[in-house]
């Protein structure tokens, strides 16, 4: 899991260390020299900061197919380490122009860079017995020019073994090189691997699908470099076991074009800033893997700084202290109406799908608008390009698969599904004096992707996906508190959404992003004669965005985004009330019963401009402008944003943010009918102040303080009464996050802690005093790791203490004698609050690899040992008795899943 | 889009504000809710003066309201006070009054006998277009009923056994009778039970005595309801959006309470499915049997949903074996 720092970014994969003497690959310096047009920032400091591959900014794509075949490098020499530099412990860089006949060998040599020490002299000497395949145009072999950084290091020996102790076991690294931007494999790349004290030094090129090998390796940490003219180089350091063989994955960014005068250069690839104060990024790998999900990688979203914890672990996403109601998940750019199937079992999505998980916890890009609270980006991934590939899962709650394969040289297609298998037990563990079983809960869920590249400038998507859930029941008898709740009981949710983009790279400094989703979504909720809703969407959402790179420091994007929804609404049942700060609930029966029955179309457009700039090459400024316009209630909202970044020294990075946000009231509130159209956006004002540190051996931390406010909240009138909602309420929320991460080399291990200290507080009305937010938590502590053990083994654990959620206490009631219920009264909303909640949960997987497939087979438990956390309170029928609500017990959930 | 995200929020909101409400009514350590363990209002029966079949008074017109309190043996004194007054449009919540009609009527030194009020409809210019009166009050057992506005408690005693209640008075101004039903019968185990015990009855030494007499056992007892025929009555009422006026048959809700054991439907309906409700009665423990018999009174209560009332209390003598 990645947080704050890009160290493991998406490529060249720049590591900072800490093993002995500290080793350090300085990508930046070589960038600068050659004069990319990628942006020029320490990388250190790139990865020691919130950065990553952006979710939404992509670097530009691949140049042209080449005429133009750069040199190979066959045969590396390996330097004499100065014995004075050696001697004195000094480590040095050379960064050198080699010039390469058109028989492959090297004329000449001369250091742009020096590093003194006697380094040059060593350098030239080595380069000048290097030996290339030979650079071509067409063809056609011809002399070239490149650059070369020659890296001189010290090593700390390791103490021999002992002698009584028996020759280990061998064992080995197997490889897997992919490019970042296509995931398509690096055939023919150099990867030399040395050993402690240069007492190895092998050397092997990739095969065409990208994999390489070293076999009969003794225990021991590894160096290995990767060469590839077009990606630049890469150091890396592996751990090699007795008996075992390494897996890696190394993704590796494209280099930027080379200059027309045939100069090929390996050039420092910086990624481009984040655009967010805060970006926190689950990758691919760890996604699945986090204990207590499942397997589920949307779900692992719950355990990062900021996310609030939802009752019953219910699928809301409480983000900084906002309503889940402000926070919004794009799927591919999109916005997704549900995240997960009945509001929290499983993610509508198969996490095998994607590549990233982006949360923003605030102060966000003006990419996104028409919200206040965060921004969950899930990106799916391309579908694999090398041959086919397959998985088959099953657990005890759902079975799901995926497929992909490529279709010719240019496309990859990928289709996932599932469906729940509750159904299956449900109506055997159904209580029958109680309920009759109409059609028992049911979900499922697809998806289809595919990617086709028509030229090298160009990339087309094409995603189809949907999400079903359904229940409906016959309650026989009437509740024992509220008579009303009985007869049919029924809820459906469903989407269908179709969405086509096409990336194009227009100029090698422009990129222009358009992307189409057009789809239906269908709600419907039912209770007896009392409740009724169905709510019919045609949703149709647009984006394009152009990215230009005006200069090495300098980057503008511009885009505009439109939201046109033809809406058929009908709803049967009480008044609706504010939806967050109301008081412990009247019973449904004798309530006032509104029908109403709307349709209408909601045009939402926005316009947004952002500007990135290195003003030095430690301090980066990106201002941000958007315009959105709400047709339903005519209004439009202007948000200015600025984010800063600025490196103090290596290693650490400090952040400001700040920002104006701005979202339309729900529909509902708004409505004709049953609302009231004169309400205003609600709004609100981000504040982030943060340091991001990054101690090298894959430790890094990030501390973070924020402040929202928040005006022209959505409150309903006491009692209903016209005009039933204003926007009188306010808000404010402060906190602290801290997070930490720890993923040193040999992905043998990953951790992270994340520590949430905030309060969220509202005004309702003016005069009133301030209450908590439903789900304040002042503390949200997580910590989790996972290890991999031999033998395809992997154990891992997560911890969560958290705060109680804020309760409304109910001190007497009111008898209405026309109904036979009860009415609460009640205290200060909010006034009293829940244990804390503590829960572990753990996983144990056992992975079996053979010759083309693997087999899994999972253990993820919940509550392990058992706790009984109180989610809420509930009452007798007369509100006189009150006993806790508990949330769910041990939770084990056994799966298996094959893969090819 | 923001709209369907949170209609889609709403829906869910629905779903979990049910699924707390419905695990109020799970098993659990309460008591249970057809118990009558303390002295505990059951609802109110509206007559129009003359014409007592009718519920809802017409303007000018008046109207007697009589409040039925159920007690766990012999009858308790009891205090009250109440304030009639045209009720503000509210959607939800604790009803509130807009502006008082006629004087509070108060019974502040608990005595004998069911608390009930004598109202004056207002005429039409002064309900405006109200269409019913709200009722708001206390009643409290065996101690003085609270009368001071700032205390948010029935009875002067904050310890003291007491309810604050509601009562809607709809008014007939449509042209719309309504009336208050009626229940019929009540069998238990498939025989007519039609013994009323007296008020002051004591609630044990009944072994032997005139009320029937059932001998302890772990089975439950079955009991049986009828309403009279007719009681279900039609009526109009506007429907769906755009709304349109619909025929509907009233559907009866029923609330079945015992002073001794647990039955097993707290609330049930006459309605298109059901014409009789048939119940289970687990008897109490047999702990809690007196020696010489413990008197266990039955009530039945049936409201219509539109003010109309009517009740049926029966008693038998359950014996040790």
């Amino acid at each position: 899991m990645r947080f704050f720092n890009g160290l493991l970014t998406s490529g060249p994969m720049t590591i900072s260390r800490r093993w002995g003497r500290k080793l350090q690959v300085t990508w930046a310096l070589m960038g600068a020299l050659l004069g990319t047009s990628a942006w020029a920032g320490p990388a250190l400091a790139q990865g020691a900061s919130d950065a990553g591959t952006p979710s939404t900014s992509q670097a530009p794509s691949a140049p042209a197919a080449p005429v133009l075949v750069p040199p190979h490098l066959l045969q590396f020499v390996q330097a004499a380490y100065p014995q004075a530099a050696e001697a004195e412990g000094l480590e040095g860089t050379v960064v050198l122009d080699i010039t390469i006949a058109a028989d492959g060998t090297v004329t000449h040599a001369v250091v742009t860079e020096s590093a003194g020490h006697g380094f040059d002299e060593a350098a030239i000497d080595a380069v000048q017995r290097f030996e290339f395949e030979p650079a071509t145009r067409d063809g056609v072999p011809i002399p070239v020019i490149i650059g070369y950084r020659y890296v001189f290091e010290l090593r700390v020996p390791e103490p021999p073994p002992p002698a009584e102790v028996e020759a280990p076991a061998t064992g080995g690294i197997e490889g897997h090189l992919l490019g970042l931007e296509d995931g398509l494999p690096l055939p023919d790349a150099e990867v030399i691997l040395t050993g402690q004290e240069g007492s190895v030094a092998l050397r092997q090129v990739t095969q065409a699908d990208g994999t390489f090998r070293f076999d009969e390796l003794l225990p021991g940490t590894y160096a290995l470099r990767v060469i590839t003219p077009e990606y630049g180089d890469m150091d890396q350091e592996e751990l090699v076991h007795p008996g075992e063989v390494t897996e890696v994955t190394y993704r590796m960014r494209l280099a930027e074009e080379p200059p027309d005068d045939l100069t090929f250069g390996a050039t420092a690839i910086v990624d481009p800033p984040p655009r967010e104060v805060t970006r926190r990024t689950i990758s691919r790998e760890e996604m699945t893997r986090i204990p207590g999900t499942r397997g589920d990688a949307l779900r692992s979203v719950e355990l990062l700084p900021g996310v609030a914890r939802p009752p019953f672990g219910a699928g809301a996403l409480i983000v900084r202290g906002s309503s889940p109601n402000d926070s919004q998940v794009f799927f591919a750019g999109t916005p997704v109406p549900l995240l997960y199937h009945f509001g929290g079992l499983t993610s509508f999505v198969n996490g095998g799908l994607l590549e990233r998980i982006d949360f923003f916890p605030g102060n966000f890009s003006v990419r996104y608008g028409r919200n206040i609270g965060g921004i969950l980006e899930v990106t799916p991934r391309d579908p694999a390009t090398d041959r086919f590939h397959g998985n088959l899962d099953f657990n005890l709650i759902d079975l799901s698969f995926l497929v992909e394969s490529p279709v010719g040289s240019d496309a990859s297609v990928a289709v996932a599904g599932r469906r729940s298998i509750l159904d299956a037990v449900f109506q055997a563990a159904l209580p029958q004096d109680v309920l009759d079983n109409l059609s028992a809960p049911v979900y499922w869920d697809y998806q289809g992707v595919a990617s086709w590249r028509p030229t090298d400038r160009d990339q087309v998507r094409l995603l189809l996906y949907a999400s079903s859930d359904s229940f409906r029941f016959f309650l026989k008898n009437a509740d024992g508190s509220d008579p009303s709740i009985r007869g049919n009981l029924s809820l459906s949710t469903r989407f269908f959404y179709n969405q086509l983009s096409w990336t194009r790279q227009l100029t090698n400094h422009v990129q222009q992003e358009v992307q189409w989703m057009s789809g239906t979504t269908k709600l419907h909720f039912a209770l007896g004669d009392l409740i009724a809703f169905d709510a019919n969407f045609v949703s149709n959402y647009g984006r394009a965005e152009w990215r230009a790179q005006l200069s090495h420091r300098v980057r503008l994007i511009g885009g505009l985004d439109l939201a046109v929804v033809p809406f058929d609404v009908g709803y049967t049942g009480p008044a609706l009330q504010q939806s967050e700060g109301a008081a412990e609930r009247d019973p449904l029966t004798g309530q006032a019963i509104d029908s109403s029955h709307f349709r209408g179309t909601a045009v939402q457009p926005g316009f947004y401009l952002e500007s990135d700039l290195g003003l030095t090459p430690e301090l980066e400024v990106i201002l941000g402008l958007r315009l959105d316009y709400f047709k339903e209630i005519d209004a439009f909202v202007f948000d200015p944003r600025l984010v800063a970044r600025y490196q103090v020294h290596e290693g650490t990075t400090l952040k400001l943010g700040a920002g104006m946000f701005g979202q339309a009231p729900a529909f509902q509130e708004s409505s004709v009918d049953i609302g009231n159209p004169a309400l205003a956006p609600v709004r609100a004002a981000h504040f982030g102040l943060g340091v991001d540190q990054d101690f090298g051996s894959g430790i890094s931390l990030g501390v973070e303080g924020f402040y929202k406010q928040l005006w022209n909240r959505v409150v309903g009138v006491p009692n209903g009464l016209p005009p039933r909602f204003t926007n009188e309420g306010i808000g404010r929320i402060y906190g602290l996050e801290v997070s930490g991460r720890i993923r040193p080399g040999g992905r043998r291990f990953f951790a992270y802690l994340s520590y949430t200290l905030s309060r969220s507080e509202r005004r309702d009305h003016p005069g009133d005093p301030w209450r908590l937010f439903d789900f304040d938590q002042t503390h949200i502590f997580t910590v989790a790791g996972v290890y991999r053990l031999p033998r395809g083994w992997e154990v891992g654990a997560t911890l969560r203490l958290v705060s109680g959620n804020p309760s409304t206490p109910v001190t007497g009631a009111v008898y209405d004698g026309t109904n036979a219920v009860y009415s609460p009264l009640s205290d200060a909303v909010n006034s009293t609050r829940s244990p804390l909640f503590n829960r572990l949960d753990v996983r144990i997987a056992k992975q079996w690899t053979f010759q083309s497939w693997k087999l899994s087979l999972y253990l993820d438990i919940q509550n392990v040992y058992n706790q009984n956390n109180r989610e809420g309170t509930r009452y007798s029928y007369d509100l006189s008795q009150s006993a806790a609500i508990r949330g769910l017990p041990i939770l084990p959930a056994l799966g298996i899943r094959g893969e090819l | 889009m923001n709209a369907k995200n949170r209609s889609a929020h709403l829906a869910v909101v629905w779903l979990a504000s049910l699924g707390a409400l419905s695990a109020s009514g799970c098993s659990n350590n309460f008591r249970p809710a057809s118990l009558v363990n303390h002295a505990r209002v059951l609802g109110a029966r509206i007559e129009v003066l003359g014409d007592p079949t009718r519920s809802n008074p017409r303007p000018g017109e008046s109207a007697t309201v009589r409040w039925l309190v159920g007690f766990p043996a012999e009858e308790q004194t009891l205090s009250w006070a109440f304030l009639t007054c045209v009720p503000e449009a509210t959607s939800y919540g604790v009803p509130q009054c807009a502006h008082a009609v006629g004087a509070p009527a108060v019974q502040l030194e608990p005595a004998l006998g069911a608390p009930h009020v004598e109202l004056a409809i207002p005429n039409e210019a002064t309900l405006g277009d109200a269409n019913q009166l709200l009722m708001l009050g206390s009643i409290c057992a065996q101690d003085q009923v609270n009368t001071d506005p700032t205390v948010q408690a029935a009875c002067a005693n904050p310890d003291g056994d007491g309810t604050i209640v509601t009562l809607r008075v709809p008014i007939e101004r449509d042209g719309m009778t309504n009336h208050n039903p009626s229940l019929d019968a009540v069998t238990l185990n498939d025989e007519v039970l039609d013994y009323m015990a007296a008020p002051d009855a004591p609630g044990t030494g009944c072994a032997g005595g005139d009320a029937p007499q059932i001998v302890w056992s772990e089975d439950v007892v079955a009991l049986a309801l009828t309403a009279v025929d007719g009681s279900r009555e039609t009526y109009t009422v506007n429907r769906g959006a755009p709304p349109v006026a619909t025929d509907v048959l009233e559907d009866l809700l029923v609330e079945d309470l015992s002073t001794a054991g647990e039955i097993d439907l707290h609330f049930a309906y006459f309605d298109d499915l059901d014409p009789t409700i048939d119940l289970e009665w687990t008897l109490p423990a047999l702990a809690e049997v007196a020696a010489d018999g413990t008197l266990v009174r039955l009530t039945f209560t049936m409201r219509d949903g539109r003010g109309g009332f009517d009740f049926i209390q029966r008693a038998v003598c359950v014996v040790a074996p």
